[in-house]
């Protein structure tokens, strides 16, 4: 019982490194959290159960959710997000969360709105096992993983190996100096935006297809996982989110298996306080994207 | 190129930080500008660079007005700059921040327009250096990792803030030949500096500023000798 859960913990924790990397990417560049990250998400994943209602394919709904996604995702950019960095001081943090936070709330409430406040079913899952030895992995959750890790490298080698990304550091390092070095920053803060909110996109759309049910309101334990995950590693280490997503992942198995699953969520924030204890700048002492 | 700043004002609140500064820089000459704290020389420079908007007078490049918006007018004008308080990128190594400068220069003037940045870092002694982060460099090796960032843009104009400030008399020569040798390259160099030694030994043309305003412009030798300047610059009565 409990490796079974050990291994649903891994492999819940790639949906959870997705967001959390998009959460401490945006914070590592931009100095702000994004409340309405996770949303994105669920936008993505009810994007795609109205275009698969309204008989576009499987393919071509994926391609008009991100579209749909990205561009409400560069909407709350524009108007929760930006107006921040006119600021300096507390309102250039404090502005952009609370804006967020509305967003956020305006995007759920929205979609309760459209689709109605109740789960609804994903056309795209997988719902089927593998049997590995005696114990069971998920397809979905295996898949989840699979396509996190792939993400996730190519984020990586995208952020340490390329121009793209040595920009990307820059401006997250030094935004001044950015521009004098002749980098557009508004350019490179948006194009960082629009690569978290299309892992935010994915993994919502990967928890439909692990668990099959995605719903407005989907985004908010995911968020907090995701935030969790992020000061666990140490905000704004992109390692760092993907460490801090492992350990809530397993610290929720090990707690479903010893105290059952109504408290799952007390593991993962005694994850998060132990940290805090320990290191209180979390696991990857960073503050900027590396 | 010939740059003309002509009577620039800026004020701070109640402070008159800058009373219409007029100063020149040319092509192959190094103009430094010192004077006591709180003199004025950094807003200068800041205003110089675009980053600090002036209140009045203007800046002329050949004689046309200049249009300085921000930092990010910088380099299609070929301009560049340091900083009094070094701003390099901690999580990039002393090539990468070249490479990082090298492609912004080839985005406006096209691939092949930027020095190879093995060259410049030998040119600055940091060819060995090449994989440091700048924690990992000394505070002298940071300097002039910031000096050949600038250079891999390929300025025409070289804004230099301070660059010996907490240097060793050795490492202040070394820098003054560095910046005269920026010059030689065909690029003109304004510099804020303290030691007057390096001065000397770098720039022949002086801009001496005091409360804002511009006290004397002399060589070397003359502004030395000028007991105004003796007087304002050393705290001494002359």
């Amino acid at each position: 019982m409990l490796i079974q859960q050990l291994i649903n913990g891994v492999l819940a924790s790639g949906i959870y490194a997705l967001f959390a990397v998009g959460f401490t990417m945006i914070f590592g560049i931009m100095g702000v959290l994004n409340m309405a990250h996770a949303d994105f998400g669920m936008v993505a994943a009810v994007a795609i159960i109205w275009c698969v209602g309204a008989g576009v394919a499987p393919l071509p709904a994926v391609v008009v959710a991100a579209v749909v996604m990205l561009l409400i995702a560069l909407i709350v950019e524009r108007t929760a997000l930006r107006p921040g960095r006119r600021y300096s001081g507390d309102a250039a943090v404090e502005m952009p969360l609370i804006a967020s936070i509305g967003a956020g709330m305006i995007l759920q409430n929205g979609a309760a709105v459209i689709f109605g406040n109740k789960a609804l079913v994903f056309p795209l899952r997988l719902r089927g096992f593998f049997h590995v030895g005696d114990y069971l992995v998920s397809q979905g959750l295996a898949l989840s993983l699979v396509v996190s890790a792939v993400l996730l490298a190519g984020l990586e080698v995208l952020v340490s190996h390329t121009g793209f990304g040595r920009q990307v550091r820059a401006v997250a390092q030094n935004r001044n100096a950015a521009e004098i070095m002749g980098i557009n920053t508004e350019r490179i803060i948006l194009l960082a935006f629009a690569i978290s909110a299309l892992l935010a996109g994915v993994a919502g759309c990967l928890v439909g297809v692990s668990y099959g049910l995605v719903a407005p309101y989907m985004s908010i334990p995911y968020a907090i996982k995701g935030l969790v995950a992020m000061i666990v590693g140490g905000v704004g280490s992109l390692p760092g989110a993907v460490i801090g997503a492992l350990l809530i992942g397993l610290a929720e198995a090990l707690t479903v298996n010893w105290l059952g699953s109504q408290l799952r969520d007390v593991g993962v924030f005694a994850v998060l306080m132990l940290v805090l204890a320990i290191r209180p700048a979390g696991i990857f002492r960073l503050a900027a994207v590396r | 190129m010939h740059l003309t700043a002509d009577r620039i004002s800026k004020r701070f609140g109640g402070l008159r930080a800058l009373d219409e500064v007029s100063l020149e820089a040319r092509t192959g000459e190094v103009t430094a500008v010192i004077g006591p704290n709180g003199a004025g020389k950094s807003t200068l420079l800041g205003c110089l660079a675009g980053m600090i908007p002036i209140d009045s007078g203007r800046i002329l490049i050949d004689g046309a007005a200049a249009r300085l918006r921000g930092p990010a007018d910088l380099i299609p004008l070929g301009f560049t700059r340091t900083f009094q308080n070094i701003r390099l990128f901690e999580g990039l190594t002393a090539r990468e921040h070249l490479d990082l400068a090298r492609r912004s220069r080839e985005r406006i003037s096209g691939k092949g327009s930027a020095p190879d940045a093995m060259s410049l870092l030998r040119r600055v002694s940091l060819d060995d250096r090449a994989g440091a982060l700048p924690a990992e460099l000394s505070y002298g090796e940071r300097r002039r990792l910031e000096i050949a960032r600038g250079l891999a843009t390929t300025p025409r104009l070289f804004l230099i803030d301070e660059p010996a400030a907490g240097a060793t008399l050795s490492e202040q020569r070394a820098m003054a030949d560095l910046i005269r040798s920026i010059a030689e390259d065909g690029i003109a160099v304004i510099l804020v500096e303290h030691h007057m030694d390096l001065v000397a030994r770098a720039s022949k043309r002086v801009v001496v500023l005091n409360f804002g305003r511009v006290l004397t412009t002399g060589t070397i030798e003359t502004i030395r000798q000028d007991p105004a300047v003796v007087a304002a610059y050393l705290g001494t009565t002359a």
